[in-house]
């Protein structure tokens, strides 16, 4: 019976431990997403028709060898799909935290953020 | 010559006068001396208008009748003159002769005997005014002097006039002549009638004087002649039968006729000479001296002989016609402007002439030999048209020493030449032919032997032992009418030529036989047809050297079509064996069979687009080392055929460094590629027992590729390429290598791949088979299957460069039943993206894309990374090591769990550094977890795990984080509690499962079962 009960408030304990928080929602205006953004050397340019590319200056990639991806938004959940020659798209999935006509930042699914400024 | 007669005939005249008077005188004396002498004295000044004067005078008429005999001793006219040296016209110590009284009572006929005159002289002397010191007979005042007399007698019989050691003086002061005669002995004979003389002058003995104008023609010549002759119709024909004349020995012999025609005032002559052995040294002597200084310096010897005949009508319009023939016999000469003595002159030469028409005059040289102290030569032919533009036939033996005509050689020109040349030459041209060079209508051959021949000119040179030429211009057995101007055949024992600093060759026994055109056409290029074959060429240019063993063919040059500069060149060549040396780089072969159609476009700025090929090689045991190359090539065997368009392989077999090639196939549009009107497209089948990738990229890399974009990299080692991101120790040194590997552009090639074994870098397969394909600056390997120790696989590979700092690679990379630990050791770099495995011990199936942009040096340009990979396992163990305990322990696992996976399923993605791992499903024991999380290329991580079935009476969830290092492990709350119960399963844990599939599904789609 002690067994048991130290079972039990274990169980209750990881109840109030582990329950989790949901990210708090924000509306997201998609067509603030159209243009092209930069965090660092790594840049994302968004069209309207739901592609996109990225490309980072740094390993010497200029906008022209940019890779293509597409990209779609539901909520504030923003869904790249990073297109292979060789294979499969990749999926990267984001959680849009704030987007003006001015920043974007965007965290994906272990937490990391990253921040974006448009460029035009 | 009528002056020298004019005063001979007159003194002719006075002694027959003479001998008239005073046997006339005679008888009626009764030939009593002491009466006859005042008588004849007194008689004689009125015959002569000068001073007379007669010593003894003997006549005996009644002992010798019928001959009246007269002798007059000391007889002498003399007639002093202002212009002459000597008072005395005329002296004879004695005077003799005998006149037939009978016959000239009885028929009008004088007779004459025994007549002489004997120590004497006659000095005749004309001044610069025309007056003589001969005029001395009184004539009858109404008869002119020059005019001939009737003919008086019926016939006179001079006998034999005998003349005894007399001499003749004449001087034409008006003619500057001077004629002096010494000691003559001479006779005359024969019968005077009114149309014949009929007679033989003889000179036995004198000696001869001339001088004229001031020059000394003949000075004490030693004289004597016999003129036998018959003078017709006074002079209008003289007959000469067998004349005979000698001039200090030499001697000449005429014979013949020369008849006059006053009406047509013409001559006919029909004469016969001949001269025997005249001494030259003998002949050139009698040169008068104002002549010698041409002959200064020259010595001559030999016998000339000479016979010939003159004959035909002589006017000023026409001359008879000559047939003289000439012979030399051991001539020599010697002069000192021409270094070389000539010697053994041997000529025969005959010339038939008559000074006007050119259609009947030639020199027909029979031979003429001559000889030099180590040079002959011997010359026969026949030339015409003499008179005008002369026309030679000629065929010339010589034997000549180059070395004795070197000094010849004019200072300005630097040739030295050396050696003997020996042949035979025809030659058949006009003068004015070889005036102008018109070789085009000269006829020109032989053959020629050289010996030693060593020429230099400038800086080139060239040397045999023994060569031999055959030459002919024109060349009538052309085998095309286009080189019909000349030919030429050579064959030599060894050639040897060269370049001073330049380039030297030698060639061993070449034969080499050369038709040609017209090579003086500056117009165009000849047309040239030769042959070549030696059993060796041996050549050396700068630091490029070269040798052939037994090259053999044919190479026919012509201008190209439409062009007159720009050659069209057949070339066939057969050779043993070949080494080609220039520099670091080599080239040797065995056989070598070659015909080619070669074209010259110099309008092409292209060295490749100016010279078009076709024609086919055929090569075995070939060998190349290039600089340009990191491995030295073995060759086989290639044979191909190949025409500006196409390259058709039909073998090329091929050994670099461990590897072996065997490539068949086409190549087609390499011309268009050169000019960029089309890409290269070829269809190749590629057959190898081993392949060495990464030396076979080294080997092409950066084939048409622009200059401007070959950027200058480090030189790396082949071990640096892999160090970028992995350490793989290779310790070899690609020390040529000096950038990345840079496909073809503009082409499309597609290689057909049977690989038995392939190698690249520390990674190895078998039985490759698929398709490799350079297509316009990519390199495809599509769906190539292969074998290794771990496992069947199937890779389709793209390498794409579209510039050297930004290179792009996909894989597409299927391994079926293959051993995780050998797929580690395979592909290191998988360890990278999913160290986890390297916990797993077993067979599993692995589907991987992924796809990168690489930099010069291979590293990977992390940003550009995209990847997806779909993993299957059954029954793997699970390696025992601290993580793997201290999940255990945080997950309760039961100390007597095997470490045994039953079930392994997962996929991961890479997008730039992050790798994400999406939930799978472990199987082990009794636990059933789900795991998921993302691993970073820093080797920090963040992974999670549910625990979704257990002998616990909960579910847990644990998340790692952190890196190997510093590793944190929390208990969670668990994220995937339902993820393999569709009822119960979120819309997240539904949307990764679909994600998973639909990554599974696009890697597995092109696996080759």
């Amino acid at each position: 019976m002690k067994r048991k009960l130290y079972f039990l408030s274990a169980i209750l304990v990881f109840s109030v431990v582990f329950v989790s928080c949901e990210d708090e929602a924000i509306d997201v205006d998609e067509s603030l997403l159209i243009g092209t953004w930069r965090s660092g050397t790594l840049y994302e340019k968004y069209n309207a028709n739901g592609t996109g590319s990225t490309w980072d200056t740094s390993d010497d990639v200029s906008e022209d060898e940019a890779q293509a991806f597409t990209w779609t938004v539901s909520g504030a959940e923003l869904r790249q799909m990073h297109i292979m020659e060789m294979g499969p798209s990749i999926p990267k999935t984001y959680t849009i935290t704030e987007l003006t006509t001015t920043t974007l930042r965007y965290q994906d699914f272990f937490g990391k953020s990253t921040s974006f400024t448009r460029v035009n | 010559m009528k002056r020298i007669l004019k005063p001979l005939l007159i003194t002719l005249a006075a002694i027959l006068l003479l001998i008239t008077i005073i046997i006339g005188y005679g008888l009626w004396f009764v030939f009593k001396p002491e009466k006859i002498s005042p008588v004849i004295n007194n008689q004689l000044s009125s015959f002569f208008n000068c001073e007379v004067n007669l010593g003894k005078v003997d006549l005996t008429f009644f002992s010798t009748f019928p001959n009246f005999e007269l002798r007059v001793e000391d007889f002498s006219l003399i007639n002093p003159t202002p212009f002459s040296n000597s008072d005395t016209l005329l002296s004879v110590e004695r005077l003799t002769g005998k006149l037939n009284i009978r016959e000239f009572r009885r028929n009008n006929e004088i007779i004459l005997s025994g007549v002489s005159m004997t120590n004497g002289f006659i000095n005749a002397h004309i001044d610069s005014l025309g007056n003589t010191n001969f005029d001395v007979l009184v004539l009858d005042d109404e008869q002119p002097q020059d005019t001939i007399t009737e003919f008086g007698f019926n016939r006179i019989d001079l006998g034999n006039i005998d003349l005894k050691n007399i001499n003749l003086t004449f001087a034409d002061d008006s003619l500057k002549l001077f004629t002096s005669i010494r000691n003559m002995d001479a006779g005359i004979k024969g019968t005077i009638t009114s149309d014949l003389i009929d007679g033989t002058i003889t000179m036995k003995k004198a000696t001869v004087s001339l001088a004229f104008n001031g020059d000394q023609y003949l000075d004490k010549a030693l004289v004597d002649f016999t003129l036998p002759a018959q003078i017709h119709n006074f002079g209008q024909k003289v007959e000469l039968k067998k004349a005979t004349a000698s001039l200090n020995g030499l001697a000449m012999e005429v014979s013949g006729t020369i008849e006059t025609n006053p009406e047509v005032n013409n001559m006919k002559t029909q004469l016969e000479y001949r001269l025997e052995k005249w001494d030259l040294t003998t002949l050139l002597a009698l040169v008068p001296p104002s002549f010698q200084s041409h002959l200064e310096g020259l010595e001559a010897r030999g016998l000339i002989s000479s016979s010939g005949t003159i004959s035909g009508i002589l006017t000023d319009s026409l001359m008879p016609l000559m047939d003289i023939t000439l012979t030399m016999e051991n001539g020599a000469v010697n002069y000192s402007d021409f270094h070389l003595p000539l010697s053994d002159i041997n000529g025969d030469i005959n010339v038939v002439t008559n000074l006007t028409d050119d259609n009947i005059s030639y020199v027909n040289i029979n031979s003429f030999k001559a000889r030099t102290p180590g040079s002959s030569f011997n010359v026969q032919g026949v030339l015409r048209n003499i008179l005008s533009d002369i026309s030679y036939s000629l065929t010339t033996q010589a034997n000549i020493l180059l070395d004795e005509f070197q000094p010849m050689v004019p200072d300005t020109l630097p040739l030295a030449m050396k050696g003997r040349v020996q042949g035979t030459v025809n030659a058949g041209f006009r003068m004015s032919a070889l005036e102008e060079m018109k070789l085009e209508e000269m006829v020109i051959t032989g053959n020629v032997t050289t010996r030693n021949l060593d020429v230099t000119y400038d800086s080139l040179w060239v040397k045999t032992d023994q060569a031999s030429m055959e030459f002919a211009l024109p060349n009538t057995r052309a085998t095309s009418p286009e080189t019909a101007f000349a030919s030429l055949n050579v064959t030599a024992g060894v050639f040897e030529t060269g370049k001073l600093d330049s380039y030297y060759a030698a060639f061993a026994r070449p034969a080499l036989t050369v038709e040609m055109s017209d090579v003086r056409d500056t117009t165009r290029l000849p047309d040239i047809v030769s042959t070549f074959r030696m059993e060796s060429l041996n050549g050396i240019m700068d630091t490029l050297s070269i040798s052939l063993l037994n090259p053999e063919g044919r190479a026919n040059i012509s201008p190209r079509e439409g062009t007159g500069f720009q050659p069209h060149i057949l070339l066939a060549y057969n050779g043993d064996a070949l080494q080609a040396i220039m520099g670091s780089d080599t080239i040797i072969t065995g056989k070598i069979a070659a015909d080619t159609d070669i074209i010259h476009d110099e309008e092409q700025e292209d060295i490749f687009l100016q010279w078009l090929v076709k024609g086919f090689l055929n090569m075995e045991e070939g060998y190349v080392k290039s600089s340009a190359l990191t491995h030295s090539l073995s060759i086989p065997a290639v044979k191909m055929n190949f025409d500006p368009e196409r390259f058709e392989i039909q073998e090329s077999r091929l050994l670099i460094d461990d590897s072996d090639f065997n490539l068949s196939g086409l190549l087609v549009n390499v011309l268009s590629y050169f000019r960029g009107d089309s890409i290269l497209r070829g269809d190749f089948n590629f057959v190898s027992d081993n392949t060495d990738l990464l030396m076979l990229m080294n080997l092409t890399s950066g084939l048409g590729i622009e200059e401007e974009n070959q950027e200058k990299a480090p030189e790396i080692t082949r071990s640096e390429q892999f160090t970028q991101d992995q350490v793989r120790p290779v310790n070899d040194t690609i020390t040529q290598y000096t950038g990345p590997y840079m496909v073809p552009q503009g082409i499309d090639v597609s290689l057909n791949a049977m690989v038995k074994q392939a190698s690249f870098g520390v990674d190895t397969a078998t039985n490759i088979n698929g398709k490799v394909r350079i297509y316009d600056g990519i390199l495809l390997l599509d769906e190539v299957t292969f074998t290794t120790s771990a496992a069947r696989m199937q890779l389709t590979a793209m390498y794409r460069t579209p510039r050297k700092n930004h290179l792009f690679l996909g894989l597409n990379y299927h391994m079926l039943d293959i051993e995780i630990e050998r797929l580690l050791e395979m592909i290191p770099d998988i360890d990278t993206l999913m160290p986890m495995l390297r916990s797993f011990r077993g067979k599993g199936e692995f589907h991987m894309a992924v796809e990168t942009y690489l930099d010069s040096l291979y590293n990977i340009k992390k940003s550009t990374l995209r990847g997806a990979c779909s993993i299957r396992g059954q029954n793997l163990v699970l390696m025992d090591g601290e993580t793997f305990s201290e999940i255990a322990s945080r997950l309760r696992f039961s100390r007597r769990a095997e470490n045994i996976v039953d079930s392994l399923s997962t996929e991961f993605t890479i997008f730039r550094e992050e790798i994400d791992i999406y939930p799978f499903l472990i199987v082990m024991d009794r636990y059933k977890a789900i795991v998921e999380g993302r691993h970073n290329f820093d080797m920090s991580f963040n992974y999670h795990i549910t625990l979704v079935e257990s002998p616990l009476p909960v579910r847990l969830g644990l998340d790692i984080q952190g890196d190997l290092d510093d590793m944190g492990f929390r208990l969670a709350s668990t994220r995937y509690p339902e993820l393999y119960r569709p009822t119960a399963r979120r819309a997240v844990e539904s949307r990764q499962l679909e994600l998973r599939r639909m990554i599974r599904e696009a890697l597995t789609e092109r696996v080759i079962e």
